[in-house]
């Protein structure tokens, strides 16, 4: 009976010094650091400093919220920054997922997990869709590149990539054994390389394929420069063109990306439920919605019960391909 | 188009508006001289500014900002042989030579006048090409860069001098330190040595920095005095005749702009090989200097500073043609853009023509302003190399290694400047040339990536070198000018001998 008096006792305790430690009890504190895992001018720089002052704006507007590039390691550095801050909030960090679980899921070092970050809820999401050159596409159709007896050819970033792990995942579930032409540094850089003919096609995020879309001409007359043959989604086609889910591959819907904002792993529940609430309310913001839809980046967001079990889902997803991403991973020439 | 451009110059026009460019130029002339700055990390550092103001008075900003980094950069490669940027480390060459000669001023004079003119010439080059933009950006694919680079790379030999051996040793050691770190072909990271500061491969800022500002600052500390040699009063007039040293030399100031102007227009090369390649091209074309080039030809300051200027209109040739940016500067500005709801890409020409003009204008009148200011400081600015060591070492020694710091906040790139300072000292000590180590460095990894991709392109074909025309005529543009020199020097050789035999 003592014995369970002094636990319950010290339970109380302890939970009655959590409440008023420092840490919790002026929180939000003065300055967190919102942290870009990449540098200036990318989508994650443009998203992080946008949606800095809406978070601002729900954390009471007293707190400074400093967004910092910390660019390295393919992303990986920020990762490993936020992993060893001290729990007390003040860093978060939009993880680019699945990328930033790769490590995780082929057994790499990566000096963060991300089964164990502290998800507070996601901003954004892209899906793909698969594209050609307009005037130099050795392949009108989807159907053609399907029954094409050569190569395909295409153009993309690194093996482990995004882009390549989505692009790997699509043509293993399809049946097509592809040639890839790696090196290129970002997806706008290996579109160009299909609009010049250095390869047949490519994987492409909705929201970038869009730039290549004439505003002045409608419908098909619009894609000058690029094509859409595929669309990766269960849905309709946006563009017209034929999908996965068309083509009976339901599960191929969930390659894509998701900008999913975690902070260190351990933060106390309280500060955490204020960041998540928070975060929600910012990226709901009508003015922070609007802006995603101008500039054709919609938000997407999602509260961090259901974030934490997407990362679940997507880990789940990506382990099942852990031999196929670690051999793309691996492969050199 | 013409509306769009009225626009753009009304939307310059107000007082607000031109002290907007003017804080932007001033910003950009900083960051440009500080090294290790830079005008990416000026522009990341303005956006919150831009969050209260209209789309067209972020451009101006940006644009002023943009147009002046390189010029600022340019005054401290020939003051304290101190690249401001990486792209003005090829101005560094000739350009502290003549400081250590005591002209500094004409050297300035000549750098900002270039800057102002290549600059102009990059924007006027951008409008004149709008119509045939995207066939620009795509006539270079991976077995074109890869001729590109090798052309680039030749000048090893021909900047070597008489040090071809020392040359070719330098330029070895830096083709081996482009190789370290991450590679995209493979996604695998090598010669890292599980330190993980070498993953990303060894940064070129900070390792310029080292090379030049901080192993300058040993060998001065080992020689003691000042940067310059000349004892006799920093004369003014130097200023005036740098800048009448531009026009002189028209065509180095001409070619410098347009290789500015193509390579910024080609994303993924950027203003470094730009003006790497001017700056080579030049050596190529002048083989009978009157002053050894290295020792300090002026024409080795105009043609990359005109370049590294031409460069901003030409990158902005794939960001209008296909929403791409073609240097890190303009990934930044598109950036700025879609924090204020524009989308980049095919939409920005079509339904933002006025802020594109606004752009231009604002880029050619900064390019101009910030050179007027550094002509107007440079005889204030010369005084630097007037300083005695005691004073100069510590503080430049500093602001570089701060520099060096504040690129990514890391502590580990210092540690890289060191080993460059100290490398870059050795180098100075045993006559080892820095030039083709730097060469080398730059061009190295854009030689491998390109050769690699036109492989997996060609399926291991080397036809794809000589199949293609631009390719073809890279290739014999690079034949020539490694016998032009040969050839030109064997012609003077022949006169002379009649003219000695007509005696």
């Amino acid at each position: 009976m003592i014995g369970k008096i002094t636990t319950s006792v010290l339970a109380v305790g302890a939970a009655a010094m959590l409440a008023s430690s420092p840490a919790m009890a002026d929180y939000p504190r003065k300055k967190i650091t919102f942290l870009i895992a990449y540098g200036p001018g990318g989508g994650f720089d443009t998203i992080t400093r946008k949606l800095g002052p809406y978070l601002k704006k729900y954390l009471g507007g007293k707190v400074t919220i400093v967004a910092k590039n910390l660019p390295g390691g393919r992303g990986k550095k920020a990762a490993q920054f936020l992993a060893k801050r001290k729990a007390n909030g003040s860093h978060i960090l939009m993880f680019n997922m699945p990328g930033h679980a790769m490590p995780n899921i082929i057994g790499e070092k990566a000096g963060y997990d991300v089964r164990k970050i502290d998800w507070l809820g996601r901003v954004a999401q892209f899906r793909y869709v698969i594209v050609t050159s307009a005037s130099k596409g050795k392949y009108k159709n989807i159907q053609e590149v399907l029954k094409s007896k050569s190569q395909i050819k295409i153009p993309i970033t690194g093996p482990g990539t995004t882009g390549y792990l989505a692009s790997a995942i699509l043509w293993n579930a399809l049946g097509v054994q592809p040639k890839y032409i790696t090196g290129y540094k970002s997806s706008s850089r290996y579109a160009l390389g299909v609009i010049r003919g250095d390869g047949d096609l490519t994987i492409l995020a909705k929201g970038s394929f869009k730039k290549y879309i004439s505003s002045k001409k409608k419908k098909r007359a619009a894609f000058k420069d690029l094509k859409p043959i595929l669309e990766i989604t269960n849905g309709k086609s946006e563009f017209g063109v034929p999908t996965t889910g068309e083509m009976g591959q339901k599960d191929l819907s969930i390659l894509g990306g998701d900008r999913i904002v975690g902070t260190t792993p351990g933060t106390p529940k309280a500060i955490k439920d204020q960041l998540a609430t928070a975060l929600y309310k910012a990226v709901t913001d009508p003015e922070f919605v609007a802006w995603g839809n101008k500039v054709g980046r919609p938000v997407a967001p999602l509260n961090a019960k259901d974030a934490t079990k997407l990362v679940g889902e997507l880990f789940s997803y990506y382990t099942q391909y852990k031999d196929l991403l670690a051999a793309s991973n691996k492969k050199t020439r | 188009m013409f509306e769009a451009l009225i626009e753009g110059i009304i939307n310059l026009g107000t007082p607000h508006s031109l002290m907007l460019l003017a804080a932007g130029s001033a910003v950009g002339l900083l960051f440009g001289a500080i090294p290790g700055l830079g005008g990416t990390t000026a522009v990341a550092l303005l956006i919150p500014l831009t969050f209260g103001m209209e789309p067209w008075q972020a451009i101006i900003l940006m644009g002023g900002v943009m147009a002046a980094t390189s010029t600022g950069g340019s005054v401290s490669a020939i003051l304290l042989n101190t690249p401001g940027i990486a792209p003005n480390a090829a101005t560094t060459f000739d350009g502290y030579p003549l400081a250590q000669q005591g002209k500094a001023g004409m050297a300035i004079g000549a750098g900002a006048t270039a800057s102002a003119l290549g600059g102009v010439i990059g924007v006027i080059s951008l409008v004149a090409v709008i119509p045939i933009m995207k066939a620009i950006v795509l006539l270079f694919t991976p077995p074109e860069f890869f001729m590109l680079a090798i052309f680039g790379l030749c000048a090893i030999a021909v900047s070597s001098g008489d040090r071809l051996l020392q040359g070719l040793i330098t330029a070895i050691i830096g083709l081996m330190v482009g190789f370290v770190g991450y590679y995209d072909v493979t996604s695998t990271v090598r010669y890292d040595f599980g330190i993980p500061l070498l993953e990303d491969g060894i940064k070129l800022v900070p390792a310029l920095i080292g090379l030049f500002a901080i192993s300058e600052m040993i060998n001065l500390a080992m020689k003691g005095g000042s940067i310059s040699q000349e004892t006799a009063d920093v004369k003014i007039s130097r200023i005036s005749d740098g800048v009448k040293s531009v026009f002189k030399n028209w065509s180095t100031m001409l070619v410098g702009s347009g290789y500015g102007t193509f390579i910024g227009a080609v994303p993924g090369v950027g203003g470094t090989v730009a003006a790497f390649l001017s700056y080579s091209t030049q050596v190529q074309r002048d083989p009978a200097p009157d002053v050894e080039y290295g020792e300090g030809n002026i024409k080795g300051v105009i043609a990359p500073e005109s370049a590294n200027n031409a460069k901003d209109g030409g990158s902005l040739i794939p960001t209008l043609a296909f929403g791409i940016p073609g240097s890190a500067e303009t990934a930044v500005f598109l950036g700025v853009l879609v924090l204020h709801g524009i989308e980049p890409g095919q939409k920005l020409l079509e339904d933002h023509q006025d802020l594109v003009f606004t752009l231009v204008v604002a880029l050619t009148v900064s390019a101009v302003f910030a050179t007027l200011v550094v002509l107007i400081l440079a005889k204030y600015m010369v005084l630097l190399t007037k300083i005695s060591v005691h004073m100069l070492i510590p503080t430049v020694t500093v602001v570089a290694l701060v520099g060096a710091f504040a690129l990514n906040t890391e502590i580990g790139d210092v540690v890289i400047a060191f080993i460059f300072a100290f490398i870059g000292y050795f180098m100075i000590r045993f006559n080892y040339p820095r030039v083709t180590f730097t060469i080398a460095i730059v061009l190295g990894s854009i030689t491998e990536l390109s050769f690699h991709q036109s492989m997996l392109i060609s399926d291991d074909q080397l036809s794809i070198f000589y199949t293609r025309g631009i390719s073809v005529f890279l290739f014999a543009l690079t034949i020539l000018s490694l016998a032009f020199p040969t050839f030109r020097r064997k012609m003077k050789e022949r006169k002379l001998a009649k003219e000695e035999a007509g005696k």
